[in-house]
């Protein structure tokens, strides 16, 4: 079982990863902000990539089908997998069978989902990540910290250091040189990689075009440079028309970064053409399905699957932002974290995951395709109560209190009753024990913040007699 | 013109003075106040916690109260989404309840709202002389989409010296249940808050819902820092009878 | 296997969803008055750097600056195409050894480029092509909204002459630029210009550490667009 709260202490006692978080969120909310408010029609876009999305997702048997059939007549071979292991043995395989040992891969969300590293790292094939945040996260052995910003919590500082005890860098704390340093020895990791992963951003179905949005050109070499391509796909990237992506990168790049557009866009047709003088001369696409025709059963969770991996909620989050990445504990973070895990997983696995919210809505503000994830982390918090109830063999004291609090508040008479005993309870304990109230069932609260003083009288109370004078 | 108030459980029982300035602005406004002893809460609670059928029987008692009133003025935006926005959501679609609970969600009005787009008022008359800000709550701001009713009221309360805060539209970081199972995380947000309403300069922070401002009053307090809290109906209540 | 058990899964989870169909008019993208300026404004807001070759004949002098600011007397070009379709004079200083599996590049003595260009050959394999300091191509389209260059992989070409080497020099005529990407998506279908098409806006560039801008991480460092008439 996944639990947030301890990850979310620690992270908040963690005074420098607070310093090096605040300032570099700041400056990716304002570029978002900025970039976005360029453009006129950004409501119309959104709701534009949101009814895409949401025609696509109630269809996506054909359209999936009709991507497959492009990328096959283009050469490509397209693989279906249900989970990551599935992934994993086929891409262990093809690499065995080819005497592939090592591989050079951009960045992938999914790739991290399946946990790609450690199952290649298990077939003693070496996975190289070469996205610079990546890299960074592969040297530390960490998990990333943020969708796009991999490496996010790290100063310039805790980076150098890195390189300087595991790729013997001079110190230094001139970012040119620490990324001259990853160039230097990535490069020679993909003029000897054989094999190349990446992720998917969008499959165009109509022409069996698989893009992948990047700025560093790893990806761009990622999918050129090795013999073979493996493209990794989670099976609702999938859109219908080439003529949305305009609509959808302007959407991604803007969220995303902040940018108008991203470095290197890269539309992938299959595998090397005869009259092409180089590229990969095998191109694979595997779709992997990892819990997602679960969520896409339900016609209002589906939505989730809308996701185009901006990671611009996580930057709005007032959780996100105090938290960060890693107490999270699971694959993807923040608010989209919040809602996609319990589903991709079950809700037992990830209780807590719809509660790390204040439901400010923040996130659905944001939300470049408009997926409504404080609507979607109030249905996910009733599947947590319910599947607790079917199973609690005790009744848990939270449970209790509400189940009182519901039978008290459901009377007005009930409720009168109820407040004066708090009343009563308020007099004896201030009688008792002086000022400030501190109580067991109380610490969540007064722990940090002082509780207001429950007044003499309540407004039905005082209301009644100005009644009467009217 | 006769309204119902439905003032919440927190105001009721730990707020009354909001609930009477309310009541007040209102009068003096022309309208009829109606105050019906029946009224609990509208289930927010429970509903934000998971627990939906404690949050439909609570919701049920909340329709049987106000099935036959007229429109319903409420002094908060969470709990003002509570019933317009979520209420309905806790009944079966094409069943009585659902449909009743839709035909009341239409005519609640938060009370900025209802001030300034009902009753076509930007001022109550008050007077106070003081220098504010003004945190949108969240509900408010993103579910009913007010940010600008109760902006032109604070505009409109005589010599006073309104100072918007960076960031008005952040969470303060109560989020009902949320300020006590994330307890931790919660006060970090809202340790933001206090920075951005201190830098503003002003003496007190007015906000629609009083869930945010015992929030931001309890960290204020705990913190000894010299700033009030005040929901919008005790500034607009601040004229002479 | 697997298929037919992911598409069985999809199938039943997609079953009897209502949905309204695609949304047919596509939202307002931008035109610009003055498509070249726009382009080279964006185009230099990414860190790129532009030369307009439009109204004089200053090509061989452009060329020479770009060599000088590299620092290197060689320009590896995509294909003979480039020479063809962009108007240069060239001539090649082998003509029975040439073939379309050797990478064409031109020696300028003293990083002085005179036309008509005299062409070279070299095998094209990854050892020369990691070692290539500056290559050229030309771009089927240019995209002015974004200051993009449309980078396409044609018969005789490959993928990596463009993003291996140090700097990439970009040769757009102008009759090619187009206001903003629904333009290009109209007038391509994707997959007929080769297996790989990029977009290319500016140099690489990451802001992995701290959000601090670094050109060139794994792809070319300065990045050269010549717009030609």
């Amino acid at each position: 079982m996944i639990r947030i709260r301890s990850g979310a202490a620690s992270a908040l006692d963690n005074p420098q990863l607070q310093k090096n978080m605040s300032a570099v969120i700041r400056t990716a909310l304002h570029s978002r902000d900025n970039s976005v408010a360029e453009v006129a029609n950004w409501e119309t876009l959104r709701q534009y990539a949101h009814d895409v999305k949401e025609h696509t997702l109630a269809r996506l048997d054909s359209y999936l089908e009709q991507l497959e059939e492009r990328v096959v007549e283009q050469g490509g071979k397209v693989v279906w997998v249900e989970n990551g292991e599935e992934a994993l043995s086929f891409i262990t395989r093809l690499a065995h069978e080819k005497n592939m040992t090592k591989v050079v891969k951009s960045k992938t969300m999914l790739g991290e989902e399946i946990h790609l590293n450690k199952g290649l790292e298990a077939a003693h094939i070496e996975p190289v990540e070469t996205d610079l945040g990546e890299y960074i996260i592969q040297l530390a052995k960490e998990t990333p910290f943020h969708i796009i910003a991999p490496a996010l919590h790290k100063s310039r500082q805790e980076v150098s250091d890195l390189f300087t005890e595991k790729v013997n860098m001079p110190p230094t704390d001139d970012v040119q040189q620490i990324t001259a340093t990853a160039r230097r020895i990535l490069r020679a990791h993909f003029l000897t990689a054989r094999l190349g992963i990446t992720g998917v951003n969008f499959g165009v179905a109509e022409t069996g075009t698989l893009v992948v949005v990047e700025n560093e050109g790893n990806a761009r070499l990622s999918a050129s440079v090795p013999e073979v391509h493996i493209a990794l796909m989670g099976i609702e990237k999938v859109i219908p028309r080439a003529a949305d992506l305009s609509v959808f990168l302007k959407l991604l790049t803007r969220s995303a970064t902040g940018q108008k557009i991203t470095s290197y866009v890269n539309f992938i047709n299959g595998p090397r053409r005869p009259e092409e003088l180089d590229g990969p001369a095998e191109f694979y696409l595997v779709l992997i399905d990892n819990g997602r025709s679960k969520i896409l059963a339900d016609s209002f969770l589906r939505q989730t699957l809308a996701c185009i991996r901006c990671g611009a909620c996580l930057n709005v989050c007032p959780v996100y932002q105090r938290i960060g990445g890693h107490a999270y504990g699971s694959t993807y973070p923040g608010p989209i974290g919040a809602i996609l895990t319990p589903q991709l997983l079950s809700e037992e696995e990830a209780p807590e995951h719809p509660y790390a919210s204040s439901l400010c809505g923040a996130c659905y503000e944001t939300c470049p395709v408009k997926i409504e994830i404080p609507h979607i982390l109030l249905k996910l918090r009733e599947r947590v109560q319910r599947k607790k109830n079917d199973k609690a063999s005790h009744i848990p004291l939270e449970k209790w209190s509400m189940q009182i609090w519901g039978w008290g508040m459901s009377s007005s008479r009930r409720f009168a009753w109820f407040a004066r005993l708090m009343r009563a309870a308020q007099g004896w304990f201030l009688k008792e024990k002086g000022s400030r109230i501190e109580l067991p069932v109380l610490n969540g609260w007064t722990r940090h913040r002082d509780l207001p003083t429950i007044p003499k009288k309540s407004f039905r109370e005082v209301f009644k007699p100005e009644e009467k004078g009217n | 013109m006769k309204v119902s108030l439905f003032v919440t459980c927190l105001v009721d029982q730990l707020f009354p003075q909001v609930g009477l300035s309310a009541v007040k602005i209102l009068k003096r406004l022309g309208v009829e106040v109606d105050f019906d002893p029946a009224q609990t809460c509208c289930g927010q609670p429970a509903f934000n916690s998971g627990y939906v059928d404690e949050a439909a029987s609570v919701a049920r008692s909340f329709l049987q109260t106000y099935k036959d009133a007229g429109p319903i003025v409420v002094p908060s935006g969470s709990c003002s989404t509570m019933i317009k926005v979520f209420l309905p959501g806790l009944f079966e679609l094409g069943s009585a309840e659902r449909q009743l609970a839709e035909e009341i969600g239409e005519r609640t009005y938060e009370l900025s709202y209802f001030l300034v787009s009902v009753l076509g008022k930007d001022t109550t008359g008050a007077r106070f002389p003081e220098v504010v800000t003004y945190h949108d709550s969240c509900h408010l701001l993103r579910e009913l989409g007010i940010k600008s009713e109760p902006r032109q009221l604070i505009g409109g309360v005589e010599g006073i010296d309104f100072r918007e805060m960076d960031n008005p539209n952040r969470c303060c970081g109560f989020g009902g249940t949320f300020s006590v199972k994330f307890s931790a995380v919660s006060a970090a947000i809202g340790e933001d808050k206090i920075d951005w309403i201190r830098q503003s300069g002003a003496k007190y922070v007015i906000s629609n819902d009083v869930s945010c401002l015992m929030h931001i009053d309890g960290l204020l307090k705990r913190a000894q820092v010299p700033i009030e809290t005040m929901h919008l109906a005790e500034l607009l209540a601040q004229f002479d009878d | 296997m697997s298929r037919a058990v992911v598409l069985e899964k999809i199938r039943r989870a997609c079953a009897a969803s209502a949905t309204a169909g695609l949304p047919d008019e596509m939202p307002e993208f931008p035109s610009y008055e003055d498509a070249a300026s726009k382009f080279r404004d964006e185009l230099e807001a990414t860190g790129g750097i532009f030369f307009d070759a439009r109204s004089s004949d200053e090509l061989p002098e452009i060329l020479s600056q770009i060599l000088e600011r590299t620092g290197t007397t060689e320009f590896y070009w995509e294909s003979e195409e480039v020479f063809q379709k962009s108007a240069i004079p060239y001539r090649l200083r082998d003509p029975e050894a040439f073939s379309r599996q050797h990478l064409v590049f031109s020696y300028h003595f003293k990083g002085k480029v005179e036309f008509p260009l005299v062409l070279n050959f070299k095998p094209y394999d990854r050892a020369t092509l990691a070692a290539v300091p500056v290559s050229v191509s030309r771009a089927p389209y240019g995209i002015a909204e974004t200051g993009t260059i449309v980078h396409s992989v044609t018969p005789g070409t490959g993928r990596l002459l463009s993003v291996l080497p140090e700097a990439h020099v970009v040769l757009l005529s102008e009759k090619d630029l187009l206001m903003n990407s629904v333009e290009f998506l109209d007038r391509t279908q994707l997959g007929e210009l080769g297996s790989a098409l990029t977009l290319v806006t500016g140099p690489s560039r990451t802001a992995d550490i701290e959000k601090t801008l670094v050109l060139g991480v794994h792809g070319p460092r300065q990045w050269y667009v010549v717009l030609t008439s």
